[in-house]
């Protein structure tokens, strides 16, 4: 049984060799990634205790931010592998969103990492963020 | 096509002064300057007004302006620079996180290194 299926293995291999198709694995940042998340959440954020400022402290400034600051997102993307055929090449790139979320009084609740589908990658905000001030209510609440 | 009996000489002239406005605004592009000391100023107790003049406007802002962020680049040799925000982290190499109190003095700061 694991005799066949080695040499099944073996003979895709050869086979997708000889007809110029190869994949490598790598593992590296792509050029304009940030370098800092990983495929983990980072063991310092801590659900229940960490606030947002120090969140900010520990990652830096996020890639995109929820209007009411309640979803940090941080993204990094990888190179996961080079995919050959014949005389041409692309990398195989994965990205990775880590996801932090606060509850009302800016500590976090949740920490997640999602490793997006290869072709699907998140929508990037190209304007900054910037916190909206304070809503100010009249004094009878209108 | 369209033709055009202008004379040689005021079309020499014209690609002459098309050339050096190009010239111009190649020239005119500001730029990096990278210094070792940019953020010794940076201090507990230093105000948000004194940060916004020195390294002008933040690339984002969180809960209200009490924590400010900028994207800054590194040289070996001459120093930080600062980077506008944008939407890759292709030059920079850290995030500057700024915290101030409620009376807008720095509290905390941290240099994150991002690549």
């Amino acid at each position: 049984m694991w005799k066949r299926a080695t040499l099944l293995i073996a003979a895709i291999f050869v086979a997708l060799t000889l007809s110029g198709c190869l994949i490598i694995p790598t593992d590296y940042y792509t050029n304009y990634s940030r370098k800092n998340i990983t495929e983990n959440p980072p063991d310092k954020i801590i659900p229940g205790m960490t606030t947002r400022a120090e969140v900010l402290q520990i990652l830096g400034e996020p890639d995109n931010t929820s209007p009411d600051e309640a979803e940090l997102w941080y993204i990094a993307e990888k190179v996961k592998a080079w995919l050959i055929i014949g005389d041409k090449g692309s990398e195989i790139i994965r990205t990775y969103l880590l996801i932090i979320r606060f509850n009302r009084s800016g500590v976090v609740e949740s920490k997640q990492v999602v490793a997006l589908p290869i072709d699907k990658n998140p929508e990037y905000r190209s304007d900054p963020h910037f916190s909206k001030p304070a809503v100010v209510l009249t004094e009878d609440g209108k | 096509m369209f033709k055009t009996n202008m004379p040689s000489h005021v079309k020499i002239t014209i690609i002459a002064l098309c050339a050096l406005f190009m010239l111009c605004s190649c020239a005119s592009l500001p730029p990096v300057y990278a210094d070792k000391d940019l953020l010794n100023f940076l201090t507990s107790g230093t105000s948000k007004e004194a940060v916004l003049l020195k390294l002008g406007e933040p690339s984002s802002s969180f809960e209200q302006g009490r924590v400010l962020t900028y994207r800054i680049g590194a040289d070996d040799e001459k120093g930080y620079f600062l980077l506008d925000r944008q939407v890759r982290w292709e030059n920079a190499k850290y995030s500057l996180v700024l915290v101030f109190d409620e009376k807008g003095l720095l509290t905390k700061h941290a240099l994150v290194q991002v690549r």
